[in-house]
Formats: C-alpha cells, structure tokens, sequence
C-alpha cells in the first residue's frame, strides 16, 4: 500500500510475519478494519495510523507494506496515475480558501475525473481540462473509480 | 464455586485487576491500596508484579496488578504472564477495565475473561473525558449485555472508586447474579473447543475455572503452562489431541484459530459498542490533534523532542546531584564523627573501621541516591503519564530501530549520562522483555557524572589546560560511539532475544495526577531500598575488607589483598598501561566512580597530583580513563541491574561485558597510541 499521509485502506487479509499479525489481531484490527495514515515519521520509517474505532497507533512502514490493504483514498498527489485512469474527489484537507478555490476550477467533492498526464497533475474533468500544483495536489483526497 | 466459598471464610479474598494498556490500571490500583503495595518481579521474568492490600468491609483483599494485555492469547513476554497467571493460580475475582472513550479497543480482553468462570466486575473508566467528548454511554444496557457491574468511574479523582467497592462487595456475598455473555462462534471451533475441555476434566480439578476457557487457551497455543503439575503421559496425550484437533479445525477454517476467535469477539465488542454508545469517537479529541500537529511536526517534532530532552536532563540533574552530594557529605560526616565516639574508640580499630567505613559509608551510598530516584521517577512518570513518551517514541524510532529498541529507550540511555542507577531503574517503563534487558546493558556504557568527575581530576593533572577540555570531550564522544557498537553487536549475536513487533499505541495527551507521580516516586525509592540495599552494602564491605586486609597493614597499600590482587593482575593490566595503583583504585572505582578520586589520595599519598603526574604517562592516562569509563559503574548500578532483571545471569554478563570491552578498548587505544609514537 502507498504510506502517504491522509491515504486510508481497508485490512484484506493480515498475515502473522514475526508475530506482528497476530499481535494486531489481538488488538482488535481485524481484515475488514479501516486505517487511515494521520503521520509519516522522520524519513518515512515511522507511520502512525488511526484505526476506524478511533485508536491511534504506531507501526513501522516496512511492517505495514506486508498487510494485504486495498487503498481507498489517498492525496492525488501521491498518485503514479496513467493517462485514462479516473478518480474521484472524496474530500479537500485544506481550509476554506482552498476548498473556494477548487470551486472556482469546477473540482468538488464527489466530482469524478479522468487523468490526462501527472506530475503536474492535468485533469479532465466534466468543465474541461485542468491543472493542480504540487501543493494543491496533496490536499484533494481520491479514490480509484474502477 | 464450593472452593470459593471456603475460602471466603478466611475472609482472605484475592482481586486481580486486568486490563488493556492505557486504561488507567495503575490509578486504579494506586487509588484502592494507596501505598500498601509492594513491587516486584514475576518468577523467571523481567516484568514487574505489583501487589497490594485493602480492607472492604472485614475482608481482607489482596489486589494484584497484572500487567496491561491486550488479550491472553500471548503475542509478547507480558501476556504470557497474565495468561499463565490465570491458568495457573486463578484469582477469587477479577477486575476489568474498560476505556469509557474507547470500548472497542478494551472490549476484547474484557469478553475473553469474561468467559473464564471467575467473577468479574468491570470498571468504566476515564468517564469524564467520554463526556467532555459527548459521548454517552448506556451502562445499563451494557452491563446486562456482559452479565456483571459496570461501574462508571474516574479513576484519576476517585469519582466512582466507592460504587466500585460497593459492587465488589455485593458480588463477593453473592456472585450466583453473574451470567457471562456467550460469545458466537463457528461450530467447528465449538466443537473443537468443547471435546478438548472434556478431556481435560482430570487436568484441572480446581472448579474455578471453565473448562471451555482452558480450552480455548490450549487450542490456540498448543502449550500447556510448565507450572501445571500433571501427569508426563496424560500430558502428553492431551497436547496430541490438541495438535491434531487444531491442524484439522484451522485448515477447515483456512486460518489460524486464534484470528477466528478474535475475530468473533471482536464482532461482539463492536455490536455491544454500536448498541450501548450514542456515537463512536472517531478522532482523539482536538486539544491531542492540536499538539501533535506542533510536537510530531515532521520538522519541529526532533528539535521539540532535544529540547524537552535537555529540560527533562537538568530538572532531574540540577536538583537531585546536588541534594545527592549533600546526603553523601552528611554520611561523611557522620563517618568522621563516629570514628571519634567514645563507643567505637572502645571497639578494636579493625572492627570500628569495617563498621563506620564499610557498613555505614554502604548505607550511606544507598540512602545517597534516594533524592536523585525521586526527582527522577518523578519526572519520568510526568512525561509517561502525560502521554509524550509515545510520542518521543515515535520521533525516535527511526534512530533507535537500527539496533533492535524503539524510540523509548532513548530516553533511558541519555538519562543515564546523568546517572546510570535511575536510569536502569527507570528501563521497566520499556515495552518489552527484549528492549528493557538490551537498554539497561547499554546503559553502563553511558558517562555518568560520578565518571566526568573523575576524568575532570586526572586531565586537569595530565594534560595542559587547553587540552584537558578535549580529552574529556573525546571520552564523551567515545561513550557514544561504544553505546552503538555494543548495540549493534547484542543485536547481531540476538542476545536478548528476537525484539517483538513494533506496535505503539499513541495514546491522548492527559495532565498527570499529583497522586500517581508522588506515589511512583516513592514506591522506586521503598524497592531500591529492599532490594538494592543489600547488595550494595555487602560490595561496599568487600571492597572495604579488600583495601584493608590483612590486619595490620597501611590501607590502600601493596601489601592489601586489593594491592596484592592489582600486582597479581599485573600482566593483565600491563598491555593497556595500567599500573597495581591504578588497579587499586579501579578495585575502589567498583564502589562507586565518585571514590577513584579520593582513593588516589589514599594510594599515591601526599601531594597526590605530583606523585599522578611522576608516574602515569598521559597515553596511561588516557588508557586508565577509557577503562574507567567502560568497566562497570558502580555497585549500585550492578544492584539495580540484578533488581530489575531478576537474573544473575544478565548481571554478570553485564559484568563480563563491561571489563572485556573496556580491556579491549583500552588495548587498542594505548598499544595504537605508543605505535603512533605518543607516551
């Protein structure tokens, strides 16, 4: 799974590497439980996720990348995307001014997309082609629109 | 239940509290005794066992406090207690607790005890902060759902402690109104579990426990607790049963049967939390948000952490050195004063002396370190309790992972730069077996300020004074480098285990009690004196007899046992530069660091820095104070090493390692410094 903080998955499946599976289980993360990256550490070692119960807890990313976790949202800026792809927006990270501001290039919640070319980020979206900066790309939240 | 009610008639009634981390157990536990409790370890095992005492109502209640599990189906050292501990030695009752703003995460344990057959009562807590949040939460309801009171409490003020109390005992006369709940789950892993506990009706004789409990526990682990004393063949059958049964029922299920079973109590834990809470929490609350934006900030976070490190470093030095050196200069004086009394100039010299100098300059040692213990424990458990550990934790880990520790130990080590006793002690807040026995063999190797008193006295001798500074700085810069080398090298040869999985609960900001941070303070300084106390006056003792016999010769001379020792030792200490003086004064330095100093005095006489500077070379010098900085601390350190770990074994090797590596190190730098043309 991509460690990107405000990227949120699902738990498929957990397996027991070294204890770490099982240990998760017994705290109550089950397959089916939804973690959402809050914090990644200093040089990416460190992430600290927030479980949908509301418990906030620390893993190391290199544990993490071995739980079976389907990705349901993540920052568009976190995004490897092909040209064709779609998405949808789930929600902004950013204030009021910066949720105005996407307004005003016809991007909102719920709005789906088709990716033209990434980094920097060109949209298609129903109004017509439009391009995000670095910044402003880490603060739409998407998700995969199969 | 007939067991329970005869020994209910001695009035003797044993509690124990169980629950998940961070739930506020120890306020709890703190809040019920007050400081009728004692600290201990669990046999075998470096994790501390707390036990205490309370009167209800002419009972007398024995309240052990059990380490935080989040289940027992084990998954680290801790667990295994607490699952053994119920298996082995089933208490009369149990207390859970479960987190008022989080049920879900404390649920699990509490529906797994709750089908073990003892009485249980559950404590509500942290109900003040769940309604700060808005949460409301039908206890009615809830309690109905688990077959036992629910008793919403504070424990942090006492709000609710009496209810709690009253529950308890209206549950001791008459527990036949508990029902536990009964927890779906698939009909292979009933079954499973249900031939098993027929089985081993035989096994188990105390009536206590349900034996559907013992057999999920023996199901998911396939192990018997080594303290069940049955017989070798029924042992051995029923373990084959249970192989075969549980290689069937998981490859039937495609998965290991302790997930199934998590998985079912879980599902449970988030229906009763859906049925009984008007709402689930789905963030921390804001003020926790606010902070860690500020204090985990991905820049400011580190310089934030150094900052209330450097703090935490002077709190705790700037006041507790020097009311250590003040409670040390009062034992001195009272030694000089004592020599003089009319009471011990009627004893023989030899037996006055080995009293006042040996005995006595012991206890003195011991109650010298209680202010440092305090203000030390004080404030550790201000930033334990306030919940910044986890976050330092957190900033560090990344640093610290590279040999096998998490980010806590970190603070371990640096603390020990001020002094390696407290330090040590300080490594049971550790999360794991593996991280506290790995931290407190890292600990010694950190430059105490006994050490840095030592080192100031002989550079200042040795060196001119622009480069005194330097070589004490070079020895700071050594501690470091040997903490990492010999962290690297116990992770390599896994000395202390394969570490267990890094899985950090990040738990709210809350503001520290008075009570807890007072009483922990306290009760660090009653278990240093119990169980430190002897071995650190028997050192000092033997150090003493060492330097003064045998009868009749001048103290701290050559023909001391300690003198005849150092020349013994002779071709040991040669190739690093050391000389029978300075093995005597290394012999003293086991006592403690601060005495090298004033036992140079004693061996090299009169006009001291002279006689120093005639007959140590500065490359001996340095030599001499690389060994003094790697080679064991002091005796009160190796004491609080054998206390925390209860192992003779870890102690030694702390010995061992201690002496081997300073030899090696300081091998190195004198052979290297005289091949490099220096003297």
């Amino acid at each position: 799974m991509k460690i990107v903080e405000n990227a949120e998955c699902i738990i498929q499946s957990i397996k027991d590497n070294g204890g770490f599976g099982n240990r998760l289980v017994q705290m109550g993360v089950l397959p089916g439980s939804r973690l959402k990256i809050i914090r990644v550490g200093f040089r990416g070692s460190t992430v600290e996720v927030m479980i949908d119960e509301g418990q906030s807890i620390a893993l190391r990313s290199k544990e993490m990348e071995i739980l079976d976790c389907k990705l349901i949202s993540v920052p568009l800026s976190a995004l490897n995307a092909k040209t064709g792809e779609k998405y949808k927006v789930i929600r902004f990270t950013g204030g009021q001014g910066f949720v105005m501001k996407m307004q005003e290039r016809n991007i909102n919640i719920s709005d789906t997309f088709e990716i033209i070319k990434d980094h920097p980020f060109e949209l298609k979206t129903r109004n017509g082609v439009v391009t995000i900066g670095r910044g402003e790309a880490e603060k739409i939240i998407v998700e995969p629109v199969d | 239940m007939l067991n329970l009610l005869t020994e209910m008639a001695g009035n003797n009634i044993t509690i124990a509290i169980s629950s998940i981390p961070n739930t506020g157990k120890s306020t709890l536990f703190n809040k019920l005794t007050g400081a009728h409790q004692a600290v201990g370890n669990w046999a075998g095992v470096s994790v501390e066992k707390k036990t205490g005492h309370f009167k209800l109502n002419g009972y007398d209640i024995n309240l052990i406090d059990l380490p935080g599990a989040y289940s027992i189906t084990p998954t680290s050292i801790e667990e295994t207690v607490v699952r053994n501990y119920f298996l082995t030695t089933p208490p009369d009752f149990i207390i859970n607790i479960i987190d008022a703003r989080n049920m879900y995460r404390s649920l699990g344990l509490t529906l797994q005890l709750s089908q073990s057959g003892i009485p249980m009562i559950v404590a509500l807590n942290m109900m003040d902060e769940a309604r700060r949040a808005g949460l409301e939460i039908d206890i009615e309801k809830l309690s109905d759902h688990l077959g036992c009171p629910v008793i919403p409490i504070v424990a942090r003020t006492g709000e609710g402690v009496e209810d709690l109390k009253k529950a308890l005992l209206e549950t001791i006369k008459d527990p036949s109104k508990l029902r536990p709940p009964n927890i779906s789950r698939p009909p292979v892993v009933e079954n499973a579990i249900i031939s098993i506990a027929k089985k081993i009706e035989r096994l188990y004789p105390d009536p206590s426990l349900n034996k559907t409990f013992i057999a999920e526990r023996l199901l998911e682990s396939g192990e018997i607790p080594k303290e069940v004393s049955v017989d070798e063949n029924v042992l051995k059958e029923i373990i084959r049963d249970v192989k075969h049964l549980r290689s069937r029922t998981e490859s039937s299920l495609g998965e290991e049967l302790s997930v199934t079973c998590a998985k079912c109590r879980f599902n449970s834990a988030r229906g009763l939390v859906n049925e009984t809470t008007s709402e689930t929490l789905k963030v921390p609350d804001k003020f926790t948000n606010t902070l860690d934006r500020v204090l985990l900030n991905k820049y400011a976070g580190l310089p934030m952490f150094f900052f209330v490190m450097f703090l935490l470093f002077q709190g705790i030095y700037a006041i507790g050195t020097p009311l250590q050196a003040l409670v040390g200069d009062f034992f001195s004086n009272i030694q000089s004063l004592l020599h003089n009394a009319s009471l011990f100039e009627s004893l023989p010299d030899f037996v006055s002396n080995l009293l006042i100098d040996g005995v006595l300059n012991g206890f003195g040692i011991v109650i010298s370190f209680f202010p440092l213990i305090a203000v030390f424990f004080i404030f550790m458990s201000l930033i334990e309790d306030s919940g910044y550990m986890a976050r330092a934790a957190f900033l560090l880990d990344r640093l610290m992972h590279t040999f096998g520790l998490d980010g806590k130990a970190f603070i371990n080590i640096l603390l020990g730069f001020g002094c390696n006793v407290p330090a040590v002690m300080g490594t049971r807040i550790l999360s794991s077996r593996h991280n506290r026995i790995m931290t407190m063999l890292l600990i010694p190797f950190t430059l105490c300020s006994a050490r840095f008193q030592v080192f100031v006295f002989l550079a200042a001798i040795l060196f001119a004074p622009s480069t005194a500074p330097w070589v004490v700085f070079s020895l700071y810069a050594l501690s470091f480098v040997m903490v990492f080398v010999v962290g690297f090298m116990l992770k390599l040869f896994k000395f202390a285990g394969n570490p267990e999985p890094f899985i950090m609960e990040i738990p709210p900001y809350r503001i520290p009690t008075l009570n807890t941070v007072t009483l922990r303070a306290w009760m660090e300084m009653k278990s240093f004196l119990y169980t430190a106390s002897t071995y650190i006056i028997g050192g000092v003792v033997l150090v003493w007899l060492l330097t003064n016999l045998p009868a009749g010769v001048e103290p701290g001379s050559i023909n001391t046992w300690a003198g005849q020792i150092g020349q013994f030792l002779q071709p040991v200490f040669h190739p690093i530069g050391i000389g029978w003086r300075e093995v005597i004064a290394l012999i003293f330095g086991f006592v403690a660091k601060e005495i090298v100093v004033g036992s140079m005095a004693v061996i090299y006489g009169a006009d001291t820095a002279t006689q120093i500077l005639a007959s140590i070379t500065p490359l001996q010098g340095i030599s001499f104070m690389v060994f003094t900085l790697l080679y064991t601390p002091c005796i009160a350190t190796i004491a609080a090493i054998k206390a925390e770990s209860g192992s003779w074994r870890i102690t030694g090797v702390s010995l061992a390692l201690g002496l081997i590596i300073a030899w090696i190190t300081a091998f190195i730098v004198y052979q290297g410094g005289l091949l490099l043309g220096f003297q």
